[in-house]
């Protein structure tokens, strides 16, 4: 009985510590998806594997973020805000507020959208604030890491305004 | 107990861990490569260097063959087959060579090809092709698709308007693919790396090799990128790689511009959806149809598209100077305005002003009560009175398109006639096809376009063409034709000076609902473009006959256009009758006696016909067009020997002729020919993969050639391609339901002088759409 005890309380070990060591590759599985934009594309972007976070936020607000986190220090960021809205008018020019820099009128993306600099302490972003008929959009990039040559404030526009047209495209 | 816990909290921690790496894992591997086409230009200049390397050659070849066999495998594990496992991107029809996914990676950007052709890309960044999936305009469609039956369906659009995206197994749920394909949409490599064309079948109908931009000593295709001072070392090399002589077809782009949708689609049937490459090969401008009703130079889609132009940028492409347009200029005018490129606008809309493609000709007056028409307009004296209840007609010539007027998706299109008649005050007295506030078209305008419906005989909107079940109507105009359209009005009583008549055709890309459902109501106006318009200034009282406009067709011309509007119309008598006026101006012209006959045959009047035939015949003995009717006049008196011999001669002449071929076929299975009407009717597929005579045919002629495989594939080809005996009731439900338009699906309609209902209960807010006006057109 004790051998038998000594085999299930093995098992049961094993059986625990697999299921413990899926969890997140099974939440993942589950809960991964970015409805406006897929993880390979974030990785193409942000020069390496991602890892993805999805929540909601007041006013039916969804957001994905994906994250390249090299060292605890070193990480890019996109962060993918999408919003429904009741009324339209303004929509872009009142969150003009989140720019670190002046706004500047974009062509070809969404109904409408501005791109600005989002900087955050050290972590230098780019973003696209846009709109989609009654739904808004915010594409940030940012990186902590200011020496990346692939993370210059023009190519953090360039990545922002490339992705800023896919998750329009993906709302029209 | 404290160690158990202990034990269980590092398990746990353990455990996480390796979860956390498992999904670091899954997303590095999810991660596939992007700069594999660079990486092969490192690879094939240190083959070069190194000696123990075969040849740089089968370097590239491996390493290509290697990277694209581990990326189709990854991609194997979660794509949706659901078309099955050897229909990788049904329902669309591109196949790849290697019958598997190719990485994306293996497509070198465009900015690479931009190293040396400046001029080539500078144009393509702002054509339609790069910009063939990104616009909200494709966007907004496809993304209904996906949404309601599924990614994989897209499959069948992606295949022309992104296929990069398709061959590298990117449509599918869950996607492991980069998508930063996206934004060029149809690159140089894609069109540069098709190595065959199928059957003209269309709906990406290619076989697209492994991308190459230098071939080696042998011949043999380098795949990926090269450094650039080898391929300008090598200029034939390169040549060779990225150039084929079918390139420069008709049928290179009938790849695409030509598609129809699938049973797998619609789960319905086969149902044509639009084939600018067969308008074409039934146009005068491809030499294969006898039966136009004028005749031209061969010219295919690439000399009006592509036309060479001095190239401003450097272009290691350019020849003399000059460099063939990778602009593509054609009718879209949504996509340049959408992103800003006013160049690309502007020559948009220079180059649909340009060519003389139409010509509008107010050919005729009727005034009421009056038997007699005043024809040609201008030609001949008449007067006018106030009060006059007058009948204008109106011609408009699909003179030298190569398609028709509106070419492809026609339910998002929209070319109209605008027709009005002012007062000396230039004040309206009547018109039509006006644009209300909210930029929508007036109802009851002339429009150029059809109307398909869905299954609840709804007008298919937003290009939900999988719903599409019939087409109410169809009222555009195929290259060469001519139509006619009517409009009545009322000249004042107290009319003083004179009145101005004026009828243009505007183009809109796109029509107003389609843009509301891609931008919601509050975008901007966009461009309406007047392709061709005629003003005639009638005086009240005596109008004498006046010197013709420059653009002005010749009287003949004139009366044989109004007679090809009257044949279209079934208007059988007052056909006839114009096409004696064309003989009256033009006795030596032996196609105006082939006019009447074929009115004739249509009329069922078979005797007469023959004269007419036999007049064209001699003044034009062998006329492949007069032929071809002498035989179909043949078959009616039973001189089976007289049909077959007119519709050999004409097949001679035109090998290409789908209708002789399909004729002297019938011919020949009448007489029991089975050998011989086999070859006509496979020769007819060639042409036309989808003729329906064809396919039953030969279903029949091959059973009794006792091959019962091939007999039941043409059955069943027949059943999904046969029109649907059903499908009308959806069409007729629709136009019940919209009387305003209804009189547009009868081929016979007056635009009648009626008071216009400018009150419209959608919101204001869009502002009136920015008419763009032609150059000249007006006496």
């Amino acid at each position: 009985m004790q051998k038998l005890f000594g085999l299930r309380k093995a098992s049961l070990t094993w059986t625990v510590l697999a299921c413990v060591a899926f969890i997140p590759a099974m939440c993942k599985a589950q809960d991964s998806h970015c409805a406006w934009f897929n993880d390979a594309t974030a990785s193409g972007f942000l020069n390496g594997a991602v890892t993805l976070d999805l929540e909601t936020a007041p006013g039916d607000q969804s957001i994905c973020t994906f994250t390249n986190l090299k060292t605890a220090k070193d990480y890019s960021t996109l962060r993918i805000m999408v919003q429904p809205l009741k009324d339209t008018t303004k929509a872009v020019t009142s969150h003009e507020s989140l720019c670190t820099s002046a706004p500047n009128v974009m062509k070809g993306i969404g109904n409408e959208a501005v791109s600005c600099s989002a900087d955050v302490g050290y972590s230098r972003g780019e973003q696209v604030i846009g709109r989609v008929r009654d739904r808004l959009f915010i594409v940030t990039v940012s990186s902590t890491m200011g020496q990346d040559p692939s993370m210059t404030r023009q190519l953090l526009q360039e990545k922002t305004r490339n992705i800023a047209e896919q998750i329009a495209g993906a709302l029209f | 107990m404290k160690y158990v816990r202990n034990r269980w909290t590092l398990v746990t921690i353990a455990a996480a861990a390796v979860g956390s790496l498992l999904t670091l894992a899954i997303s590095a591997g999810s991660v596939f490569g992007q700069d594999q086409a660079q990486d092969h230009a490192n690879e094939y200049q240190a083959a070069k260097d190194r000696k123990d390397q075969p040849n740089e050659y089968q370097t590239a070849k491996e390493r290509s063959d290697q990277d694209r066999k581990q990326y189709a495998d990854k991609v194997r594990e979660t794509y949706n087959f659901r078309f099955g496992k050897d229909k990788l991107f049904i329902p669309g029809t591109m196949l790849v060579q290697g019958d598997d996914f190719v990485q994306p990676g293996a497509f070198p950007n465009a900015t690479y090809c931009a190293h040396c052709h400046q001029e080539a890309y500078s144009q393509w960044r702002q054509a339609l092709h790069s910009n063939a999936f990104r616009t909200p305009f494709y966007r907004a469609s496809v993304n209904i698709l996906i949404n309601t039956k599924g990614i994989e369906f897209a499959r069948h659009c992606d295949s022309c308007h992104n296929p990069i995206a398709v061959m590298a197994g990117g449509l599918t749920e869950d996607s492991k693919v980069d998508r930063k394909m996206d934004q060029d949409g149809l690159t140089c490599a894609t069109c540069h790396s098709i190595q065959k064309l199928q059957s003209i079948k269309g709906n990406g109908g290619f076989v697209m090799g492994i991308p190459s931009v230098m071939v080696d000593e042998q011949g043999n295709r380098i795949p990926g990128e090269v450094p650039y001072d080898e391929i300008l070392k090598h200029t034939d090399r390169h040549s060779q790689a990225v150039m084929q002589s079918f390139y420069r077809t008709p049928e290179f782009c009938g790849a695409c511009h030509k598609a129809n949708l699938p049973n797998p689609l619609n789960d319905y049937k086969f149902i044509r959806a639009f084939t600018a490459y067969d308008e074409w090969q039934n146009s005068k401008f491809s030499k294969r149809n006898p039966l136009t009703f004028y005749s031209g130079d061969f010219t295919t889609c690439q000399n009006c598209h592509m036309k060479r132009a001095a190239n401003v940028l450097p272009d290691y492409g350019a020849k003399n100077g000059t460099f063939a347009s990778h602009r593509w200029l054609a009718g879209n005018t949504a996509v340049p305005f959408y992103y800003g490129f006013d160049e690309q606008l502007e020559k948009t809309i220079a180059f649909l002003r340009s060519g003389n493609y139409l010509n509008v000709d107010i050919v005729a007056l009727k005034k009421a009560g009056e038997d007699k028409m005043i024809a040609p307009l201008g030609s001949v004296p008449f007067s006018l009175e106030p009060n006059n209840l007058v009948e204008a007609l109106v011609i408009v010539q699909n003179k030298n398109i190569g398609h028709s007027l509106i070419p492809e998706v026609r339910d998002l299109y929209e070319a109209w006639m605008e027709f009005t008649v002012q007062d000396s005050g230039g004040k309206d007295i009547y018109h039509s096809g006006y644009l209300k506030p909210n930029g929508s078209l007036d109802e009851r305008a002339h429009s150029f376009t059809n109307r398909p419906v869905n299954m609840q005989g709804e007008f298919v909107d937003s290009h939900k063409v999988w719903t599409i079940h019939s087409v109410a109507y169809d009222n555009s105009v195929q290259a060469g034709r001519s139509v006619l359209v009517r409009y009545q009005f009322r000249i004042p009583a107290n009319i003083s000076g004179p009145i101005k008549v004026t009828a243009r055709v505007n183009y809109r890309h796109f029509r107003q609902s389609y843009l509301n459902n891609v931008f919601g109501p509050d975008h901007p106006a966009y461009p309406v473009v007047e392709i061709a318009s005629r003003t005639r200034t009638l005086n009240i009282g005596k109008n004498d006959p006046i010197q013709a406009d420059a653009g002005d067709n010749a009287d003949w011309m004139r009366w044989n256009n109004l007679g090809i509007g009257y044949l279209d119309q079934l208007q059988y008598a007052d056909a006839i009758n114009a096409f004696n006026e064309v003989v009256k101006l033009r006795p030596d012209y032996a196609d105006g006696y082939t006019n009447i006959a074929l009115t004739e045959i249509e009329w069922e009047k078979y005797g007469s016909a023959r004269a007419g035939i036999d007049k064209a015949l001699a003044l034009s003995p062998n006329n492949a067009r007069a032929l071809y009717y002498s035989a179909l006049l043949e078959r009616r008196a039973g001189h089976s020997d007289a049909e077959i011999a007119d519709l050999v001669e004409v097949v001679r002449q035109y090998p290409d002729s789908r209708d002789a071929r399909r004729e002297l076929g019938i011919s020949y299975y009448q007489q029991h020919r089975n050998n011989e009407a086999m070859e006509q009717f496979s020769q007819l597929q060639r042409i036309d993969p989808d003729d329906l005579a064809a396919h039953y045919n030969l279903s029949i002629l091959y059973r009794r050639a006792g091959m019962k495989d091939e007999a039941a594939e043409e059955q069943a080809q027949f059943v999904t391609k046969k029109f649907d005996p059903g499908a009308p009731t959806y069409s007729l439900d629709f136009l019940r339901k919209h009387p305003e338009i209804s009189t547009e699906s009868v081929p016979w309609h007056m635009h009648t002088d009626e008071k216009h209902d400018m009150s419209d209960p959608v919101s204001a807010s869009v502002p009136a759409p920015v008419p763009v006006p032609a150059q000249g057109g007006a006496q």
